[in-house]
């Protein structure tokens, strides 16, 4: 489904992304892991139009989204969420939510007045669906901003579904969470899956990703060494020497 | 009713204009020092139209104020590039250099000024006035009025989001600009003789004193803004010549008792105002070091 | 003709210079846009001119008051716009300092009227040839203050401790603070200076053009404004040279242009640089990518 062919991203002399090969599978869970710093990032802001590649391609369901802007990216079926939570905190929680429907909602004049024509009401349940979907409908009149941390990610989860993406990406969508937050997550994330969205995950708690993943992509300063299911990866020699160190310390 | 009450009615509506003329502009996040230029393109466009071409009032001040919109749109365009303090700077300059050149036109009259206009009546101004909070009010609880609110909140998840914020920007620049034009354009048949110096910054900045004395949170902000310092000087009239003193020491203490404004809300940690900061500097100040969070390119 | 100009351009530019220099300092320092900047400069040469023909008191003390007037009033809008302005509300301290420059504006002007006032020549006007100029010895002094203040501040910045903590808060207030710096009171001392800064520009752009005007200010905030973008904000060097270019650029338009669109010549150079480069000349500072 999505095809990146020997990605590279430069910030001056600094190669954040080298020769990034990686393929999404349709319907999978798709596991993105690696040390801090090693571009994972990086690689979804390039596939989500924040940043373009200084070479390489990327392909989404055999249209090339190369260099495409964010919003377009959206309107072609790819959602992300952030490391850093991006909600509109001042906004309520349902409004969060509504905001993400923004690419499908009728556009032209009917916006521009608050207009409640049927696909308006349509769109208004949906929003509810998602809000609980994550648990938070009794929170949607409250400003996004005075939700727990745990919550805010799972607006900002409910958001990215609300534009009916394809593609999901999430970015370290559990730190900050406790365990109960985080084993609903993860039957969240199972679940979306279900309803036929794709899923790229990039995570730092391993158990979440091996438990999660179908395949995982490892990346180390920029480049992927090492691909597989999870448990290839968990034992691949290469993925444990980039994260405790070097090899010396087995011997 | 006496002419001296019509007067202040009248006063009090323009002002009022000006005052949303320029929210709708700063609700996206936009923050203009410039909105005095295009109540000056109303006012002179206007005023040509009805002294030397003899148009009726309402169909000039119309074309006064599309005329105002269009400069807001072509102005938006470069303004897309800057942000925050930037763009405030840039704004000021536009205001100085249109004041210029309103200066140098001597079919406007030049540093003389243009007189002649007359036909503002309180209730056409009143008219405008309820037209205009009538379509603000609409916008801001349509799915278009959330879109800008979201664009002042956080520009890039808005961009994820699929908006187009480029257009969000530009419309909000040429609506706040048209609204602020009719403004202008009424003004000028207000008050019977308009020259280049009452279309400079320190027009701008009592405009912006109108919104951020009132509170920026929502319409109702502005409009009270408007009216509370419109009708102060009419009754501390023994102020006559210190009003801007008064005006420049109600910023002071505002900004120490009650910066969010009268009618602004409080909770937020990030405020509408932020937008005059470095994204850099405002994320150093409450976030202790955090990895980075994608950079902004477009 | 042509050096002539350039000369006075020099002039002219170091006083924006000088006031540039602590706009952006401010600026750096604190992230403060400090819009009563320029009016601390014109408030020090109104202050001078009262000291020297109200009071009739020599020119040296006049000076020093204006200098030191300004420098209070800086000092004093640390505190009403920033230290007790709640931080959360970023905007608010300029706002505030909007509010300030308004009253001071407002006081100016009915205190000394909004007529033009001349400003004390206590030098005499004699003319001396130097080479294809015809400058006064006043000018030549000027410049000299202006030029040796710009190179002692350069100096200042690199060599002295104060200097150098001004220089490590632009940077990073918290990593300042981690090493040691006091950083509250560095900030105010950056303040005084740079409204001592604006003040020497005050007295000595009355002792170049000799009139005043309570509108100066605003004048020379703007001009101040499109040195500090030239040069890069919070860059020192770049405010010193864009100041110099900035004064000789408005010295030529002037002779080529008319006197009302050298005003708007500068703010056009404002815009230009921030659509096309807005970290400026010299600026490659961080944060300026993300703007």
């Amino acid at each position: 489904m999505l095809a990146i062919k020997s990605l590279d991203r430069s910030f001056g002399g600094l190669m954040a992304l080298e020769k990034v090969e990686l393929t999404v599978t349709r319907g999978d869970i798709h596991g993105l892991i690696g040390p801090n710093g090693a571009g994972k990032t990086t690689l979804f802001n390039v596939i989500t139009g924040f940043l373009s590649p200084t070479a390489g391609r990327i392909h989404f369901e055999d249209r090339d989204i190369t260099g495409k802007g964010p919003s377009e990216i959206t309107h072609q079926g790819i959602a992300r969420t952030f490391q850093n939570v991006r909600l509109f905190s001042e906004m309520t929680v349902l409004q969060n939510v509504l905001v993400g429907q923004h690419c499908r909602a009728p556009g032209g004049f009917l916006r521009m007045f608050p207009i409640s024509t049927r696909r308006e009401k349509a769109l208004q349940e949906e929003a509810e669906e998602l809000l609980m979907l994550v648990g938070l409908q009794d929170f949607r009149s409250r400003p996004a901003g005075s939700l727990p941390f745990g919550a805010q990610r799972l607006l900002e989860l409910a958001r990215a579904l609300a534009t009916r993406p394809r593609l999901l990406l999430l970015d370290e969508p559990r730190s900050g969470m406790n365990r109960e937050e985080t084993d609903r997550l993860c039957s969240y994330v199972q679940g979306i899956r279900d309803l036929g969205v794709t899923v790229l995950l990039i995570e730092h708690d391993m158990n979440m990703v091996m438990r999660l993943s179908d395949r995982v992509t490892v990346l180390n300063f920029g480049r992927k060494i090492a691909e597989g299911s999870p448990a290839e990866v968990q034992n691949n020699q290469a993925v444990r020497e980039a994260y405790l160190g070097s090899s010396t310390l087995n011997a | 009713m006496s002419a001296y009450y019509e007067g202040i009615i009248m006063a009090v509506g323009i002002n009022i204009l000006l005052a949303i003329g320029l929210w709708t502009t700063v609700s996206t996040g936009q923050f203009s020092f410039g909105h005095a230029a295009f109540m000056g393109v109303g006012a002179y466009l206007s005023g040509l139209l009805t002294v030397t071409f003899k148009l009726p009032l309402v169909p000039a001040a119309a074309v006064g104020a599309v005329a105002a919109g269009i400069t807001g749109v072509l102005v938006a365009f470069p303004a897309l590039r800057l942000t925050h303090l930037y763009l405030a700077m840039a704004t000021l300059g536009f205001a100085e250099i249109a004041r210029v050149i309103f200066m140098n036109q001597d079919a406007l009259g030049g540093a003389n000024g243009m007189g002649g206009m007359s036909g503002s009546t309180p209730l056409l101004v009143w008219v405008v006035v309820i037209v205009s909070l009538t379509y603000l009010w609409l916008l801001g609880r349509s799915r278009q009025g959330l879109a800008f609110d979201a664009v002042r909140q956080d520009e890039t998840a808005a961009r994820a989001m699929g908006m187009n914020v480029t257009w969000i920007k530009v419309m909000a620049f040429g609506q706040g600009a048209l609204i602020t034009g009719f403004a202008g354009a009424l003004y000028a048949h207000f008050t019977f003789y308009i020259e280049p110096s009452m279309f400079g910054i320190e027009r701008s900045v009592v405009i912006l004193l109108f919104v951020v004395f009132g509170g920026m949170s929502n319409l109702v902000g502005p409009v009270l803004g408007a009216i509370v310092l419109s009708l102060f000087p009419e009754f501390f009239r023994f102020l006559k010549d210190w009003y801007l003193f008064v005006y420049g020491g109600v910023l002071v203490v505002m900004m120490i008792w009650r910066p969010q404004g009268i009618w602004g809300q409080r909770w937020a940690p990030m405020d509408l105002l932020g937008s005059l900061f470095p994204e850099v500097k405002r994320q150093r100040a409450r976030r202790v070091a955090e990895p980075a969070t994608p950079p902004e390119v477009r | 003709m042509f050096f002539q100009q350039i000369v006075n351009g020099l002039l002219l530019g170091s006083t924006y210079s000088l006031t540039a220099l602590g706009f952006t300092l401010m600026l750096g320092v604190l992230g403060l846009l400090n819009f009563a900047h320029g009016e601390a400069f014109m408030i020090s040469a109104y202050v001078g001119f009262t000291f020297a023909v109200l009071f009739k008191l020599p020119f040296e003390v006049a000076a020093i008051a204006g200098t030191l007037s300004a420098g209070a009033i800086s000092v004093i809008i640390y505190y009403v716009s920033f230290a007790f302005v709640k931080r959360e509300y970023m905007a608010a301290p300029i706002l505030s300092t909007i509010g300030v420059a308004m009253l001071l504006q407002t006081v100016a002007t009915r205190f000394w009227g909004s007529d033009i006032r001349p400003f004390p020549e206590p030098f005499g006007q004699d003319a001396v040839e130097v080479g294809p100029v015809l400058v006064s010895s006043v000018q030549i002094g000027t410049m000299l203050a202006a030029f040796a203040l710009m190179a002692g501040f350069y100096v200042f910045l690199s060599r002295a401790k104060l200097g150098k903590a001004m220089r490590a808060i632009s940077e990073s207030p918290m990593h300042a603070a981690l090493l040691g710096i006091r950083v509250e009171k560095t900030i105010l001392a950056t303040f005084f200076i740079s409204g001592m800064l604006a003040g020497i520009a005050g007295i000595l752009i009355g002792l170049i053009f000799h009139n005043l005007t309570p509108y100066m200010g605003t004048s020379v905030l703007l001009k101040a404004m499109t040195v500090m973008i030239l040069g890069g904000l919070g860059n020192a060097i770049g405010a010193m040279a864009g100041g110099l270019i900035i004064g000789i650029v408005e010295t030529f338009s002037v002779g080529y242009l008319g006197a009302s669109w050298r005003d708007a010549l500068v703010f056009v150079i404002l815009i230009l640089v921030l659509v096309l480069k807005p970290s400026g000349l010299f600026g490659t500072r961080q944060h300026e990518e993300k703007l």
